[in-house]
């Protein structure tokens, strides 16, 4: 095999996401087993929600694949936030694989009663 | 998490050097059964991986090393408890039961693309192993097998002498 340089130097993947709207907050659950919690990097810009992490190649450069591939993981995903997320109360969470990032509304957004006089 | 022997049962990888990702017949047949079973009946969405009570089968890399086999798979979102590791006949089965997380029933979805239900997996091992000295680790949802091979397995290369 002499195409090997034209193989990526890593496996980009979209982690698969749940997206839940609940009454005070949204909360997005990313799968990305394997990560270390202080390598996931998760930032707001323009309105844009990014999170990536890379995770290290599941096995030694030596070994013999026997199914799939063995390359670092790139996990990267974008999601534009709703207007009535409040970029700075933002809260996140790695366990068991999976990153949990809560999405506190705009206090103004929130359901209220409005009492009559 | 136990390490213990049982019946294989369910589908197989059936894999080895020459079809590194060869699955059983019978398992791709069944996957197109469903796949045309959905078609004709109902909404894709309603189960499966949207949330229903069908299996799912998690990610499985499998590599060797001169002295193991080792078998990584992911499970994101997974207990310790939940997950169960078998072996038999040289058949490494990954089996458990991904539950939806309780707090996810309010709310409106937008997005649900993370696999819930139960699973397994089984992979055969293509030669002999210690079997008391396999190797499990969990964590992150990254499930970890080393199968230390036996000292017969490792030695790929046979002098033969000529007489």
């Amino acid at each position: 095999m002499e195409n090997n340089q034209t193989r990526p130097a890593v496996r980009r993947i979209a982690p698969s996401a749940d997206i839940q709207e609940l009454p005070q907050s949204y909360v997005v659950r990313l799968d990305m087993p394997g990560a270390a919690k202080d390598k996931i990097k998760a930032q707001i810009e323009e309105g844009v929600l990014t999170v990536e992490v890379t995770v290290s190649a599941y096995f030694e450069k030596d070994a013999t694949l026997l199914l799939d591939d063995s390359l670092p993981i790139e996990y990267h995903r974008k999601f534009s936030l709703a207007e009535d997320v409040d970029q700075q109360a933002i809260d996140a969470a790695y366990e068991l694989g999976v990153l949990t990032i809560t999405l506190n509304k705009k206090q103004h957004f929130l359901p209220r009663s409005i009492s009559i006089q | 998490m136990a390490l213990m022997k049982r019946n294989p049962a369910g589908e197989l990888d059936v894999w080895n050097r020459d079809f590194p990702v060869a699955r059983s017949l019978h398992s791709f047949q069944r996957e197109m059964n469903r796949m045309l079973d959905n078609f004709f009946h109902g909404d894709v969405f309603d189960e499966g991986r949207f949330g229903g009570s069908e299996a799912f089968a998690p990610m499985v890399d499998v590599s060797e090393t001169k002295d193991t086999y080792v078998i990584k798979a992911e499970l994101p979102g997974l207990k310790k408890e939940d997950v169960k590791v078998t072996m038999n006949n040289n058949i490494v089965t990954i089996a458990g039961e991904k539950k939806i997380e309780e707090e996810k029933r309010e709310g409106n979805f937008y997005r649900m693309e993370r696999s819930f239900g139960s699973f397994e997996r089984s992979i055969a091992i293509p030669g002999p192993i210690k079997a008391d000295a396999i190797e499990c680790k969990y964590a992150d949802g990254l499930l970890t097998l080393s199968l230390p091979k036996t000292e017969e397995a490792k030695q790929k290369v046979i002098d033969v002498k000529v007489k």
